[in-house]
């Protein structure tokens, strides 16, 4: 344009050399007007032949004087226009006259400059805006959340998506904890208070995968299973999968607690540390390099032990757990990705030489080392290869230790897994299919040691010639897996996959299928079924019966050790009663065999020949009404109705986890800004256990003599005969839990202390019965679960 | 308003709130128990039924009247029962109850079946008699007032014949081997191993694994080698000594082994159906009585005879060296062991030690703490003791047996 206008002036003055005569003028517009015309030359030869002018202009940053990307207004006229990003622009045939040149852009003060179209004539004008803040009218974004995205898209039946920013507003037992809270959801029950374990649909509490971020946790528990492992802080979300998973998943028969790491878009450094009478944890976090860096590392201690010893000035609490996690994740190009999980966690116990701790009321005042920890480690790295196609690709290390000794008497347990895994994936999308294949490979070690003192004068004198017994396993697993997801037609979805396992050391393979389909009978309501078949290698070795679960042994199949199965069946329907609100209503029913379990409750030791080996069954109905966080409210109410059996030599009976009825209400309310307020409501029918049906002799028959003599036993308790296993049941669960927190600024940091009361009615929940033989008619005495139990803390964020 | 709805929120926290734990009478759900234990040495199986107890617990206070065992030793007896043995194929036989057969109304609960022992199932069956045959199961049923209880248990295998002569058995060369059989029952769930000593003292252990070599010669005595490594430290050279090895079936040994269990259910080891106790079987594989010698590596080994009797010496004496038996020697002089015979015919376990020609001879009475403690000299072919507080002296001559 600027080349034509050139040429045409030239040739103008060229003209009016020319032809000097108005005639001649006139003559020359007239043609030269033709001529354009009929050449369809520029608008701006026509504007100028019209007698019109332009404005042309760029806008600054007044600071740095560099281009900025404006609006442009011109009035009168009300033109508008945008500058480039050299902050240059122009209006064309603009008609003579006096005009308001304005331009604004966002982070800038808007400026405006009068100017003077003269006609045919160009006006140059530069408009400088200084830098300014800007505050923008509130804006409301709206998005799917989790649970109407896996509604929708089908990504699992039978999930439980929770956010820890929701759980974290729940009343607390000392601290956060999203194992405890996840007990909370539909078909998930604890057993009892002081367990933050929990039993998945009438499931054994070893057949929960529990995952970070894809990696393995096998023992997630602290002090006897009182407290989850994971920081609270250090967490974004838990997904529970309790049945008929995907195929991407196996190992564990009942369900996938699926943990997933925060991570902080955030540049620079935050914190968020949480402080409460029983430990402290700090999460730092933040994100480098325009975001393409995301890191948060946490760590906890408690610190029950250090106050003891402050206050009493002895060491009579000699206990404390401590946690440290790490998670990073860095921005591939291709929008690929590669994060890495690490977690450290160890429980120490250690009573010293001649002091008898209250934790350890056996120990005869001997010193005594007890300590048992998880560590983790994983890298996973996905990159998508074009718009269809994704890979993943994970490697991880995870293992569990224990030692339990007593110097003194020359009893040591100890127990190390180590599990080596490799996994990967590749996802692809093709029209109404998304297609998933995999393989899963696992290398396991195991080393059980035991060492007794074997002389006459000891208890398990009897048990061994040997005095060390060492169990060593090594094995590997593999499996491969393929899924497909097909939107069949609009309404209806299916998922069909099959897993194919292999545990050479058990001498065994088999095939897992997973199927489940989705009806959608309207956009809000859809009808849900799954069945499948899991299997597992790893349990932990342990007899349910036992309460209280201190620590976990864990046992590989092998040649004398089968590989457990379960069939899972599922029917469910989903409705949404708007876009935040839904209930969903499921029937189950499972079917296991060849569970193992020790014979004794309470004898860590661990004989692969001796476990007994049983099936079961259990099936329910989980009702979730779910209101998602708006205006400040979110929770929800569950209710779990199962039952389950175990069957062993012909005899049935029900698992000490048989709990019939199960609700809890958990809600949270934040009014205003400021105050937030949380419940939690639980009632639960009892879960069984095994009375009493009195007292015998224990004849004891000699072979050499021939003779049948009464044994004199010196303790009461061996002649005690109990009733049918878990034949009678606890009485009815109840608790109401209350919080409130409140949050207020000083300086950066946002500060949030919290106030919780649980067990506010201060409810006598029975924990366990105990028959006191001693007593002259024996009694039996109950011991509760938690009490009223009032607890602080405060979390602050900057 | 506000004030009713605050007493009656507090009226709420109280009636919550004081809820107390206190201890309340057990709901007791009486039960059969079982007491029978098959064993193929008897010519009557013996079947014990009486009922739990709801009082107090009782404290294993012996049977008072061994033809009333139960009843005598605070026990409530199930009488009346209908008690059944099961062997092999069709076989069956109806115990009898000792108090049918008694007038005085004793043996309640003590239910009774004549036995014989039979190397095969083959064996020609006698009516009314149960025979025990090695690897057959047996099974047990009582019908009672109380409840029915059910059982099995597989008889182990073992030897038909048994020799329980006593045999010179040396330390330091001999071994003692449990017998090796074939065919079901041949590998028992464990074995309960008694070592006998004069004077009535015992010592056993109930063991899962076990080794086939019971008592290992001297040179090999590795204590992980042999079944009775753990009496090591009693098994002395010059005594007589007695070696049982019994094979115990898996229910003997589950009700034997198993600990207490405050969570479990049914009684410890319990393996029975409708009741609780013991339905099991033991056959003895080894009874061996050995006279326990060593080689004469040493010129004081053998058995010594007093040329003269005197009341306060042995009559006759026997000492016997050996590597490993009962330990290792003191640092300083040789340690012998053995026995002693007194005049008046008791048997005293001996122990001497020898430095130079110094001998410092100990006499215990088996199973007394009591001990006699004598001085003498050995000057390589000599043995001579001081008769204690009399200055006198006995010389003795080596027998030249064995």
């Amino acid at each position: 344009m600027e080349l034509a206008a050139r040429k045409t002036a030239l040739g103008h003055a060229g003209l009016i050399g020319a032809f000097r005569s108005d005639v001649g003028r006139q003559r020359f517009r007239r043609v030269l007007t033709a001529l354009a015309s009929l050449l369809g030359c520029s608008t701006a030869i026509l504007a100028q032949a019209a007698g019109e002018g332009q404005i042309v202009g760029r806008v600054v940053d007044v600071a740095t004087r560099r281009g900025i990307v404006a609006e442009i207004s011109l009035s009168p006229g009300q033109r508008v226009a945008e500058s480039d990003s050299a902050g240059s622009f122009r209006f064309d045939r603009v008609a003579p006259g006096a005009y308001v040149v304005r331009a604004r852009s966002l982070g800038f003060a808007s400026a405006s400059v009068a100017v003077t179209v003269q006609v045919g004539g160009t006006q140059t004008v530069e408009i400088a805006l200084p830098a300014a803040t800007v505050s923008l009218a509130p804006m409301r974004t709206v998005s799917r959340s989790d649970d109407r995205e896996r509604f929708e898209d089908f990504s699992a039946p039978g999930v439980v998506s929770i956010r820890t920013s929701e759980l974290s507003r729940l009343p607390v037992v000392g601290d956060r904890d999203i194992v405890r809270a996840a007990a909370l959801l539909p078909g998930i029950s604890a057993r009892n208070d002081f367990s933050a374990g929990f039993n998945v649909r009438g499931g054994e509490a070893d057949q929960n995968l529990v995952l970070l971020d894809g990696i393995p946790i096998y023992n997630p528990f602290h002090l006897g299973g009182l407290f989850g492992t994971f920081i609270d802080a250090a967490v974004r979300q838990v997904d529970v999968l309790t049945g008929a998973f995907p195929a991407q998943y196996g190992g564990r028969l009942s369900s996938v607690l699926d943990v997933k790491s925060a991570e902080d878009a955030r540049p620079g450094v935050h914190f968020t540390t949480d402080v409460s009478f029983l430990s402290s944890s700090t999460r730092a976090s933040g994100a480098l390099a325009g975001g393409r860096f995301s890191w948060n590392i946490a760590g906890r201690r408690t610190y029950a032990d250090q106050l003891v010893r402050a206050v009493v000035g002895s060491n009579d609490f000699p206990y404390h757990f401590q946690d440290g996690e790490l998670h990073t994740r860095a921005l591939l190009p291709h929008d690929g990705s590669l994060a890495l999980t690490a977690y450290l966690g160890r429980d120490d116990l250690a009573t010293s030489q001649g002091r008898q701790s209250a934790l350890v009321p056996g120990s005869g005042g001997s010193a005594i080392d007890f300590d048992w920890g998880n560590r983790a480690v994983g890298l996973q790295l996905t990159q998508p290869l074009g718009r269809r196609l994704t890979i993943e690709q994970r490697a991880a290390v995870s293992g569990v230790a224990t030692h339990f000794a007593v110097p003194a008497e020359s009893l040591a347990l100890s127990q190390q897994l180590r599990e080596g895994r490799l996994a990967g994936r590749v996802q692809l999308a093709a029209g109404p299919h998304a297609l998933s294949t995999g393989y899963e490979v696992s290398r396991y070690r195991t080393m059980y040691r035991e060492r007794l003192r074997v002389d006459d004068g000891s208890v398990l004198a009897h048990d061994a010639s040997a005095a060390d017994t060492t169990t060593p396993q090594e094995m590997h697993s593999g499996a491969i897996f393929v899924e497909d997801v097909w939107r069949v037609t609009p309404r209806l979805q299916l998922r069909s996959g099959v897993r194919s396992e292999r545990v050479p050391a058990a001498s065994w393979a088999g095939l897992s299928p997973r199927i489940s389909a989705r009806w959608f009978l309207s956009q809000d309501v859809a009808i849900t079924m799954a069945a499948g078949r899991v299997h597992q290698w790893m349990r932990a070795i342990r007899n349910e019966d036992l309460p209280i679960r201190v620590f976990d042994l864990w046992v590989a199949s092998d040649s004398v050790v089968p590989v457990s199965s379960s069939d899972h069946f599922m029917v469910g329907m989903e409705r949404w009663l708007g876009p935040s609100r839904f209930v969903r209503l499921e029937a189950y029913g499972k079917r296991y065999d060849q569970l193992l379990e020790q014979a004794s409750t309470i004898d860590p030791r661990i004989r692969p020949s001796l476990l007994r080996q049983f099936g079961g069954s259990s099936y329910g109905v989980d009702l979730y009404a779910r209101q998602l966080e708006q205006h400040g409210f979110g929770g929800w109410f569950s209710y779990s109705y199962g039952v389950s059996r175990r069957e062993f030599e012909g005899a049935s009976y029900f698992p000490a986890h048989d709990r019939r009825h199960n609700a809890n209400l958990a809600m949270s309310w934040t009014p205003g800004g400021s105050y937030t307020f949380g419940a939690h409501i639980a009632v639960a029918s009892g879960t069984p256990y095994t009375g009493w049906a009195g007292y015998m002799q224990r004849w004891h028959y000699d072979p050499v003599t021939g003779q049948w003599t009464p044994t004199a036993s010196g303790n009461v308790e061996d002649n005690v005969v109990r009733g049918t296993r878990n034949g009678d049941r606890l009485p009815l669960y109840s608790r109401v839990d209350l919080s409130a927190e409140r949050a207020f600024t000083v300086g950066r940091a946002t500060i949030r202390p919290q106030v919780s009361v649980v067990n506010l009615f201060n409810h006598q929940n029975v924990l366990l019965y105990s028959l006191d033989a001693a007593q002259s008619p024996p009694v039996v005495r109950r011991f509760v679960q938690f009490p009223l139990l009032p607890s602080l803390g405060v979390r602050a964020e900057f | 308003m506000r004030t009713t709805s605050w007493k009656a929120a507090f009226a709420l926290l109280v009636a919550f709130g004081c809820e107390q734990g206190a201890p309340t009478a057990p709901r007791l759900e009486e039960r059969v128990v079982v007491h029978a234990v098959l064993d193929p040495q008897l010519a009557e199986q013996v079947v014990l039924l009486e009922r739990t107890q709801q009082g107090a617990s009782p404290s294993g206070t012996a049977a008072k009247n061994a033809m009333d065992p139960i009843v005598s030793s605070g026990g409530t007896p199930i009488s009346g029962a209908r008690v059944v043995l099961y062997g092999s194929g069709t076989d069956s036989v109806v115990a009898v109850e000792d108090r049918s057969r008694r007038t005085d109304g004793t043996g309640g609960g003590v239910y009774r079946v004549p036995s014989r022992m039979a190397a095969t199932t083959d064996s020609a069956s006698s009516p009314g008699i149960l025979r025990l045959s090695p690897g057959v199961t047996y099974r047990l049923r009582a019908e009672t007032a109380v409840g029915t209880v059910t059982g099995t248990t597989r008889m182990p295998r073992f030897p038909t014949q048994l020799n329980r002569a006593v045999r010179v058995f040396n330390l330091d060369t001999d071994s003692l081997w449990r017998p090796r059989m074939k065919g079901a029952g041949s590998t028992p769930a464990g074995y309960l191993l008694r070592h006998l000593m004069s004077g009535g003292v015992n010592r056993e252990r109930l063991a899962a694994d076990s080794t086939a070599v019971l008592v290992a010669p001297a040179p090999l005595a590795d204590d992980r080698s042999w079944s009775f490594a753990f009496t090591r430290a009693y098994i002395r050279p010059g005594s007589i000594q007695r070696f049982v090895a019994v094979a115990v079936d898996s229910n003997y040994l589950e009700y034997s082994m198993s600990g207490y269990d405050p969570f479990g259910h049914d009684a410890k080891g319990n393996r029975l159906d409708g009741g609780v106790g013991l339905f099991g079987a033991v056959a003895t594989v080894v009874d061996a009585s050995l006279d326990l010698i060593a080689n004469r590596d040493h010129p004081i080994e053998g058995d010594w005879n007093a040329l003269v009797s005197s009341s306060t010496l042995p009559l006759s004496l026997r000492l016997y060296e050996s590597a490993r038996f009962p330990g290792p020697a003191g640092a300083t002089g040789v340690r012998f062991w053995g026995s002693a015979r007194m005049a008046g015919g008791e048997l005293y376990l001996a122990e001497a030690h020898l430095s130079g020609s110094a001998l410092q001879l100990t006499l215990t009475l088996p199973g007394s703490a009591k001990s006699t403690g004598i001085a003498g000299t050995f000057d390589g072919s000599s043995l001579t003791l001081n008769v204690p507080g009399t200055g006198l002296r006995v010389r003795y001559q080596l027998s030249a047996a064995r």
